[in-house]
Parts: structure tokens; sequence; C-alpha cells
């Protein structure tokens, strides 16, 4: 691009701050490196507990991205090389695969990449011109597409699940299309059953499921949005955290926390932002509650279900999504954690944090403007800066 | 005194050279499409091609609409005053609308309750608008019937590739329902092109409009501008970052 041509995306670039600029030591591989090493732990105790289907589901996001991006090198005419090395599509396929449901079969994941990288990314400049988080646009894109196997797919935690949902027991699902019933009956015996190394007791475990009409299928943030309809939601039991298969949801939020804190010491993310979410979140979900029980749900359940901290960690805080500037960062990190409240109480969706980061993407532009910083020395006030 | 000035060369003419009429056809058909390049329709564009069939009727209609709207105003062009031109176009385009709209109901039912108020909105349509404001109120009704069956067939043939996509890609099904329209023909074009396990809901949903009529024009712009593109490339300097 010759700079007579790029006269508005130059402007467009550096004019969210005024003049004075550093150049910083991190570069975006450096970043994108970092970010991809600190979602490990997740990554561990996602397979601990939902099976080996996450490590597939890994692989699937992350050969499909390669070929897209490679593919859109190609077209754009770039050095292969130096595009691939940004390394943002690895990051885009870990939050695919720890977001999608682990049995989902191959040519779902593959269709979500395609979506994330060519339709969310390239179409509209590449990396740093999107303006939705592709991870989460594609994970909405195949809710909205295919709500049925999205749902059925969905495995209950259970401690040990990778013994059960083994490499090859999934491969049999996700690749060569197997029903997911069975395998989802194996993991969520395991938490029937506290010694899993027990093979009477596990096999009793399984006879109690079959027997069963119905398992929840669903996460429990479904239940509660069954149960709001029906307006029986005071009457539902708060959850016990302290099963096996709640404790899956409170390793991966300790998993998430620990990554998050390592990008905070690398000062990657914004401790600022994090900050802002999780208070606001908490203020809202606590007086909510308090005032409208029967709507809203309890703090607790609304942070550890769903994927709030992984939001608040590693989704807000993409730096090409949310706002530009130090104020406006704040105001995002608000306006995604009221919508993640509020659509978790009256969407139609139980799946609020993406739609919620959605909305908050498409307002990231308005509060840019809104939030523009003063110029140098022009409209100076009394003990401002 | 000699009162008799000589002729100029250079003389401005009262009328615009003409292009001939093939050349107008394809003008609407192709480079100046209403939906590809003009933009116009979008509303029933994206609004009643969730399937092929539902497309091709509503395409059908205006179509129809279209070239006898422009023939009548064409026609008329010379009696209408300027001032009050809007009304009156309003006016022919409503009662020929009315037309197609009771034929429609009458002889096509299921069609009629696909496409609902979409039929009726032809009038406002603002292809039909842009035709006549356009281009029928300047030119004869030769020019004007082949501006506007160019301008309608490629509007047409938008609608119908939309509708098409969205069909196969949402319901893995290709023009379901077209025995309704076509008969015993539209029978035999009926068939199942993907298991319904492996469709894509999206896409008949309104972001699938959007998604698709959004690939139909970039590939409209790659493909007009190519040549222009390739000659400008080859002479930049290729540099690439090692």
């Amino acid at each position: 691009m010759n700079i007579s041509e790029s006269k508005g995306v130059v402007r467009q670039i550096l004019g969210l701050e005024t003049a004075p600029h550093l150049k910083a030591s991190m570069t975006t591989q450096k970043i994108m490196l970092i970010v991809l090493l600190s979602l490990i732990p997740a990554f561990i105790v996602a397979i601990f507990y939902f099976g080996f289907g996450v490590f597939w589901q890994f692989v699937n996001c992350t050969v499909t991205a390669l070929i897209c991006e490679c593919f859109v090198c190609l077209l754009r005419r770039r050095n292969l090389l130096h595009y691939l090395s940004d390394l943002s599509y690895l990051v885009t396929a870990m939050i695919l695969a720890l977001t999608l449901p682990p049995l989902l079969p191959v040519y779902y994941s593959v269709i979500a990449t395609v979506f994330a990288i060519i339709v969310v990314k390239a179409v509209f400049g590449g990396l740093g011109h999107n303006i939705f988080n592709p991870a989460m646009a594609a994970f909405i894109f195949l809710v909205i597409s295919c709500p049925k196997i999205m749902g059925t797919t969905w495995v209950v935690p259970a401690p040990f699940a990778y013994g059960q949902a083994s490499l090859s027991a999934t491969v049999d699902v996700i690749y060569k299309g197997e029903d997911p019933e069975n395998l989802k009956h194996l993991v969520e015996a395991l938490n029937l059953s506290d010694n899993s190394n027990d093979k009477e007791e596990l096999q009793q475990g399984q006879g109690i499921l079959e027997k069963l009409d119905a398992i929840t299928g669903a996460t429990f943030l479904e239940k509660v949005k069954t149960s709001r309809k029906a307006k029986t939601l005071n009457e539902l039991t708060e959850a016990d955290f302290s099963t096996s298969q709640n404790q899956a949801y409170i390793a991966l939020a300790i998993a998430y926390l620990v990554g998050g804190l390592i990008l905070i010491g690398c000062r990657i993310i914004l401790f600022r932002m994090v900050f802002t979410f999780f208070t606001s979140f908490a203020v809202l979900a606590i007086v909510l509650h308090h005032f409208y029980p029967s709507v809203f749900y309890t703090f607790t359940e609304n942070l550890l279900y769903g994927g709030v901290i992984l939001c608040g960690f590693y989704i807000i805080t993409d730096p090409v999504t949310n706002a530009g500037t130090a104020k406006g960062r704040i105001y995002f990190s608000i306006l995604a954690a009221f919508l993640i409240v509020i659509l978790r109480a009256f969407g139609s969706y139980s799946d609020t944090v993406a739609f919620a980061v959605m909305l908050s993407n498409a307002c990231a532009p308005l509060i840019d403007v809104l939030t523009h910083r003063r110029s140098f020395g022009i409209g100076y006030k009394k003990g401002d800066l | 005194m000699n009162n008799n000035i000589e002729t100029v060369e250079g003389k401005l003419s009262d009328k615009a050279p003409k292009n001939s009429i093939v050349k107008v056809l394809f003008q609407g058909i192709w480079k100046n499409n209403p939906g590809l390049c003009q933009l116009l329709g979008l509303c029933p564009l994206l609004a009643v091609t969730s399937t092929a069939v539902s497309a091709l009727g509503l395409a059908v209609a205006t179509l129809v609409v279209l070239c006898m709207s422009s023939i009548v105003i064409s026609l008329l062009r010379k009696i209408i005053y300027k001032e009050v031109r809007i009304p009156i176009y309003v006016l022919f385009i409503a009662s020929l609308v009315t037309i197609v709209r009771s034929y429609v109901e009458a002889y096509l039912p299921d069609l009629y309750s696909e496409l609902g108020i979409y039929l009726a909105l032809i009038v406002s349509n603002c292809i039909i608008m842009g035709r006549a404001e356009a281009f029928a109120k300047n030119n004869n009704p030769i020019y004007s019937f082949f501006d506007a069956l160019g301008n309608g067939l490629g509007f047409a043939i938008v609608l119908f590739v939309v509708g098409s996509i969205r069909e196969i890609l949402g319901q893995g099904t290709f023009m379901l329902g077209a025995a309704s329209l076509l008969g015993s023909f539209g029978q035999g074009l009926e068939c199942t092109l993907i298991d319904s396990d492996y469709t894509i809901m999206v896409a008949i949903l309104p972001p699938g409009g959007f998604f698709v009529l959004a690939f139909l024009i970039a590939y409209k712009n790659f493909a007009a501008n190519y040549k222009r593109n390739r000659l400008e490339n080859s002479f930049k300097i290729n540099s690439k970052i090692l």
C-alpha cells in the first residue's frame, strides 16, 4: 500500500491516542506465545475433567486455522512465514477448543474455525482490524447454526474423565461419527463412584444411568433457564460445590486465574480491566440477586458456571477488539459485565458470555469516540493534567 | 446583415449519444446490477431469499412489474408534469402491483403465502422507482423496456443465487416447493444436496442473507476489476518483508 492510498488507515490506527508514542519491546508474536502458554494449565484441567475431546478440538481448530491463514496469506500475496509468525490463530484455536463442547464432531469445529479466521478476521482486514473477537463470533455462529448438536455433545465433567474419554474413544466420536451418548454416560458415571478405579461400582453407576429416562444434557445454566421460565427459580437448590462434578468448574476457574495472573505479571493484560470487570460483575450479580431472587441467580453460580472467568481474563482483554483508550477500556469492562448479568436473566440463549462480548465489541468504537483523550495543550481545565 | 449563423462543429446536441439496445440490456445484468452494484431493493433481497423458490417467485413478479411500469412511464413521459411525476409513477406502479398480486393470489396461493407482505411491497421497491426516474422518463419505450428487462433479470439472478446458496447451506435442499411454482417440471428439480445433520442453520436466518450477499458483492467487484487490478499490480514493487 502506498502512502497516498493509506491516508485514512494510518490515521485510524494512530488516531486513538495523541502524539507521544513509545515503542514497546513486546511484539505480537511474544504476546501471543505467552497467552498461549498461560492457557496450558486450563487446557490440562479441561482434559482431566472433560477427557481428550478437548485435545482433539484443539488439533482440529489449529489445523483448520493454519490452512485458512495460509489461504488468506496467498490471496493477499504476503510472505508466508512472516504472516504466520504472529501466532494469533493459535490463541483463537485454543480458546475455541476450550469453549466448544468436547465431543463436537470434526465437521462443526472446522466450520467454526473457518468462520473465525476467514469471515471474522481476514475479511475485516486481518489481525488488528477485526471488530469482533474471532473465537466468540465463531462460537455464536455454531450456537445459532446448530443448537441441537451443541447441546448433545456437551460432557458433564468428572474427575479422571481422561480415563474413559481416552484418545481412541474420543476419536471414534469426533472423527468416526459414533453416537456421543455412550461416552457421555461413561464419563458421567465417574461422578457416581468416588473411587473411579473400582470397576464394579463404575458398572453399577452406569446401570443406574441407563435406567434413567433423561440425564441433564446441557450445563447448569440451561437448568436455571428452564426453571426461570417455570418460575421455580427460588426452589432450585443452590449448586453444591463439593461434589466431584462441580469441582471441575472450580478447578477450571483456578486454572484460568493462574493463567490470568501470569498475563498480568507479564503486563500483557491490564489489571484495571480485569479488576473492573470482576468488581462490577460481583456488585451487579449480588445486588440484583438480593432484590430479584426469582430472576437473577446467585453470584457464585453466575461466576463459576459458564465462561465468565475465561471472559474476564482472556476475552475482554483482547487488545484488538476492546476499546482503545484507557478510560474506554474500563467502561468496556463494565459494559461486558453488565451485559452478562442481564443476558443471563433475560437472554434466550444460555451462552450469554459470547453474546455479551460480541455486543460490547460492537460498542467499542463508540466508546473510543466518547472517551477520546484531550489533545496535549488544548482544552485545559484547572486541576487536570 | 446575415442572421444565419453557421452551425459550429461540436455543437451541443440536446440528446446524449445513445447506447445500443444490447449494451443497455447487459449493463443492467452485470455492470450496473441493481442487487450487486446499485444496491437497490435490499429489503426484499434479504428477506425473501431464504429459499430459492420464493426468491424466484419474487424475482419474476418484480421483473414483470418493472418492465410494464417502465414502458407505461416511458410512453407517458411527455405528458407527465415534472412537478408531480413521483406521485404519478407511484400510482402506475401500485396499479400494476395490484394486478400481479391478485394474479399470484389467485393462481399460486402457496407462493402468495410464502412471499407475504413483500409482494405488495414491490410498490416501494426502489429498483422500479429508480429505473423510472433514471431511465424511463428520458428514453423511448423500446429502450426503457430493454433497460427494465436487463435490470429485472440482473435482480432476478442475484435473488435466485442468494436464495439457492442460503437454501442449500441452511436446509440442505434445492428448489424445495418448486412444484407449486413450475408444476410437474418443478417437481423434478426438487432435490436434497446436504444431509440435514450437516446444515448450517444460520444461512436461512437474517445474518445469512447479509453474509451471502456480502460475498457475492465482493466476488462481483473482484471479477469486474480483475484486469485493471492485475495491470496496476504489475507496476508495483513487490515488497516482501523477510
